[in-house]
């Protein structure tokens, strides 16, 4: 069980990102979290794997503490949690089987990992991943010269390679036009199902939420505003998400 | 421009309506900005003026004749660069002559030769000024005039120049030489054999065949300084872009700005340092002296590199426990230090095999003793650059050590007793810089006096530690990071900004005079100048990939291997080739200063006024620079 107890993040330029947030994640749930740009939806999400510093407040995974761990401590943690990200985040100059197993870094001995040597396994491995998400034959390729989807696809096959208890999923389909976005959003719900991994996933369209999450928190200026099920968010509901202003288009 | 414009007076025009007071205080500004003006154009006329009287500006010393008829000489001969060598035959042409006039005068009677020699008067007394003029010789040849009497030994009168016509005409003294039979006046004119489009084989009179023309002895001295010239530029470079790749990480914000750590874990790690690199050097010296041990085998020094490599590939193995296994930690640790220790022996006998198997070949293949002398210098590289590995090595193990007791302290004691430990090893950390920065003040500056250089930068330094630790340092992390960052880059800007004409004159101190003092100077600089522009570019990167590969559990290294060096090595190599194309520049000059290359020769023959042979010398410069420009902008434009 992911726990995130009075989560604060206070930027050094003064502005509050997270305003005392705190809620449970089961394992191997799909949560959603919404809300609007700039609302700390990434802030929170790269606080749970530390890429970010939390300035206050406590996250626990399986009882583990990961605000108090070391650096070693954290390389373990974070090798058990893939991360998803709404640019891909890939290495454009590398080839897309280089991308891929640079998820099994966090296993690998630095040193071997320096001399570019990955064990035999490991690159079977990605390659039964690189299928898995139909871009086998790609993988000589450069990841710059893949499409938008397919470099998220080669983002989720790196996820994967981590071999993850968590996917934490930074708005997975916001650069992706509509078709591309249920493709993708497939496979997480896929890992979710049959891999049994937790998936935290930022989104931005309420009719992806409503397809695929089985629970959403909603952040509105780094404040918890919502918590429960996806049906549960009427038209009230969204207003104190979005604002007044706001309109429903999904 | 024009739509913004008339914007702009619209709002002008608004203000006038709206706040007439506020129109009247900008009228009266107007004036102001006049005087400003005008005391602006003031100043720069002062500072134009003083620019000119220091700078000597003289338009007189331009229109000066004496001084263009100087300048033409030398652009003429620049125009003709000293490149070939041609043999030369003298040709005479003769002229009758009588010494003393007879009374009835005297009137030659043919002239044999090819061209035409007058002396007026015909005949004249002993000792007399004539003047010998002559006309259809090859212009701008040298040509002598001699008198010969009956004996037939000649007398030179003159040596001169034809002009550009073939013509000369001189004034000489006839010597003292009166007879009564008639005397020859011989003017010899050296004419060049051959030309370059049809060159002929010539017997000298040593009786040696040679080509005419033939490069000539510039020639040939120009082409070794050009090769010198861009072999210096090249380990220079080379020398430079192998130490400024590992410095750029260093000098890159980006990457150095997160690396901040608790005070206790910096201040154990500061302790912790000097004791390993210490260790490292005792380490180092250490396995050199029993390697030393060894007898003086090319072969046994290879097996034993191969044996060393061999055992410390397969520690480093054992050294990596199996993911998830829970065995003992003891044997992961025992099996990195014998694969240090291995590398170590490693390092040293391939030194060594490099240096005696280097010696042996030149010794043996007389004619590629070049190849065998480079593998044995190289050995001696390897071996001085190993030790200074050793003890950085040894630093970074220990500062980790010390970084991670720290760790460890301030995970198991109370915040009080952290907080106290902190103050004091913050206190031994400054007192340990201190004393360092003290060493070296007191080595620069011939301080002998220990309580200068010892008791009070420690006890400052205490002090100061102590006292920065007690004030606020304890719970934040320091910046150890920013810190390096900024210590990188001050030194690489310090360094940078010295030119490297003047760090030659201080190598060529060292080294002495010659290309190693010019390569030892660019290479330095080339150190400064690419570890900006590297570090630059990792400024550059995106972040998203680093911050993926982060995401995967990657350490710090790996994350720079796999999510930054690809990002960067297309420009790293543009930058290489175009410093590349900057030393080949600098090293054509920097003979200037005993540097060697092309630049020294040069430099001699300018000082000996030789312009002609120092025409060659800047032709080949320009070859080279203009070449290696082309070169590199093309190689540039495809890493790009």
């Amino acid at each position: 069980m992911l726990r995130v107890e009075h989560l604060t993040k206070v930027y050094d330029d003064g502005t509050v990102a997270l305003d005392d947030v705190s809620f449970d994640v089961q394992n191997g749930e799909f949560l959603a979290v919404i809300g609007l740009s700039g609302s700390g939806k990434s802030t929170l999400l790269r606080c749970i794997n530390r890429l970010i510093d939390p300035t206050e407040g406590r996250i626990l995974w399986n009882d583990e503490d990961i605000t108090a761990a070391s650096q070693e401590d954290m390389r373990r943690i974070r090798r058990r949690i893939g991360m998803v990200f709404q640019h891909f985040n890939l290495v454009h100059r590398s080839k897309v089987i280089t991308n891929v197993l640079a998820g099994r870094l966090g296993y690998t001995s630095p040193l071997l990992a320096i001399a570019n040597r990955f064990s035999k396994a490991d690159r079977k491995q990605a390659m039964v991943q690189l299928e898995r998400v139909g871009l086998e034959s790609k993988f000589a390729n450069r990841a710059e010269v893949l499409s938008g989807g397919q470099q998220q696809r080669v983002g989720i096959a790196r996820a994967m390679m981590q071999e993850p208890e968590m996917i934490l999923a930074d708005e997975p389909v916001a650069s992706l036009d509509p078709v591309l976005a249920h493709s993708i959003m497939q496979y997480l719900e896929d890992i979710n199902q049959n891999d049994g991994a937790t998936v935290v996933c930022s989104l931005h369209f309420l009719d992806l939420v409503h397809r695929y999450a089985q629970r959403v928190i909603a952040l509105n200026e780094g404040k918890l505003v919502f918590e429960g099920s996806p049906v549960e968010i009427d038209d009230a509901r969204f207003k104190d998400i979005y604002g007044k202003e706001a309109e429903r288009v999904g | 421009m024009a739509k913004r414009r008339s914007g702009l007076a619209e709002v002008e025009i608004k203000k006038e309506e709206t706040s007439p007071e506020k129109s009247a205080s900008k009228s009266k500004r107007s004036p102001r900005r006049t005087l400003w003006l005008i005391v602006g154009i003031l100043v720069a006329f002062v500072i134009y003026a003083f620019a000119f009287e220091t700078t000597e500006v003289s338009l007189a010393k331009i229109r000066d004749e004496r001084r263009q008829e100087q300048l033409f000489r030398v652009l003429r001969a620049l125009a003709r660069p000293d490149l070939l060598t041609y043999e030369s035959a003298d040709t005479a042409t003769e002229l009758d002559y009588m010494v003393p006039c007879p009374t009835d005068g005297f009137e030659p009677a043919s002239i044999k030769g090819n061209a035409n020699v007058s002396v007026d008067p015909t005949c004249a007394d002993p000792r007399a000024e004539v003047i010998v003029t002559g006309s259809g010789f090859k212009g701008n040849s040298p040509v002598q005039v001699f008198f010969v009497p009956p004996s037939g030994v000649e007398l030179r009168l003159v040596k001169l120049r034809t002009s550009s016509e073939g013509t000369f005409e001189e004034q000489v003294r006839i010597p003292n030489r009166p007879d009564s039979q008639v005397q020859t006046i011989r003017v010899v004119s050296e004419l060049s054999i051959g030309s370059i489009f049809s060159p002929v084989m010539v017997e000298t009179e040593e009786g040696d065949v040679v080509r005419s023309p033939r490069w000539s002895e510039n020639a040939k001295n120009t082409l070794d300084g050009i090769i010198e010239t861009v072999f210096l530029a090249l380990l220079a470079t080379t020398a430079g872009t192998l130490i400024a790749i590992p410095l750029s990480f260093f000098a890159a914000r980006n990457l150095m700005r997160d690396v901040r750590v608790p005070a206790i874990q910096l201040g154990l790690a500061v302790v912790a340092i000097p004791l390993g690199v210490a260790f490292g050097l005792l380490a180092f010296n250490t396995s050199s002296a029993m390697i030393e041990g060894l007898p003086d085998s090319v072969l046994l020094n290879a097996v034993a590199t191969i044996i060393f490599s061999w055992v410390g590939v397969l520690l480093i193995r054992l050294s990596v426990p199996a993911p998830g296994s829970q065995s003992s930690r003891l044997l992961p640790v025992l099996a990195a230090i014998g694969s240090g220790l291995a590398v170590l022996f490693a390092g040293q006998t391939l030194a060594r095999f490099a240096d005696l198997g280097g010696t042996w070949f030149a010794d043996t293949f007389q004619s590629l003793s070049i190849l065998g002398n480079f593998v044995a210098t190289m050995g001696d590289i390897l071996s001085t650059a190993f030790g200074v590995l050793t003890a950085i090595v040894g630093g970074a193990i220990f500062g980790l050590l010390g970084s991670k007791a720290g760790y460890g302290i301030g995970r198991r004691v109370s915040t009080s007793v952290q907080t106290i430990l902190t103050v004091l090893v913050m206190a031994l950390a400054g007192g340990i810089v201190a004393l360092g920065l003290g060493q070296i003040v007191g080595w620069l500056y011939q301080i002998e006096d220990p309580r200068a250089t010892v008791a009070i930068p420690f006890v400052v330094g205490t002090v100061i530690g102590g006292l920065g630790a007690w004030r606020g340092l304890v719970k934040g992390h320091l910046g150890a990071g920013i810190s390096v960052y900024y210590g990188v880059r001050t030194v690489s800007n310090t360094l940078r900004s010295i030119e490297p004409l003047v760090m030659a004159l201080v190598f060529v101190i060292w080294v002495g005079l010659g290309p190693f003092a010019g390569s030892l100077a660019l290479g330095l600089h080339t150190i400064a100048a690419l570890t900006k522009l590297y570090s630059e570019q990792v400024e550059s990167i995106a972040e998203g990939p680093m911050e993926a590969v982060r995401a995967t559990g990657a350490t710090r290294l790996q994350t720079v291997v796999y999510g930054v060096v690809p990002q960067i090595v297309a420009p790293y190599i543009a930058f290489t080739m175009y410093r590349w194309d900057i030393n080949v520049r600098l090293s054509t000059i920097i003979g200037f200063v005993g540097g060697g290359g092309i630049g020294f020769l040069l430099q001699q023959n300018i000082g000996l006024l030789n312009y002609r042979a120092a025409a060659a010398q800047m032709l080949a410069i320009a070859i080279v620079v203009a070449s290696m420009d082309y070169i590199s902008s093309r190689l540039r434009e495809r890493f790009t």
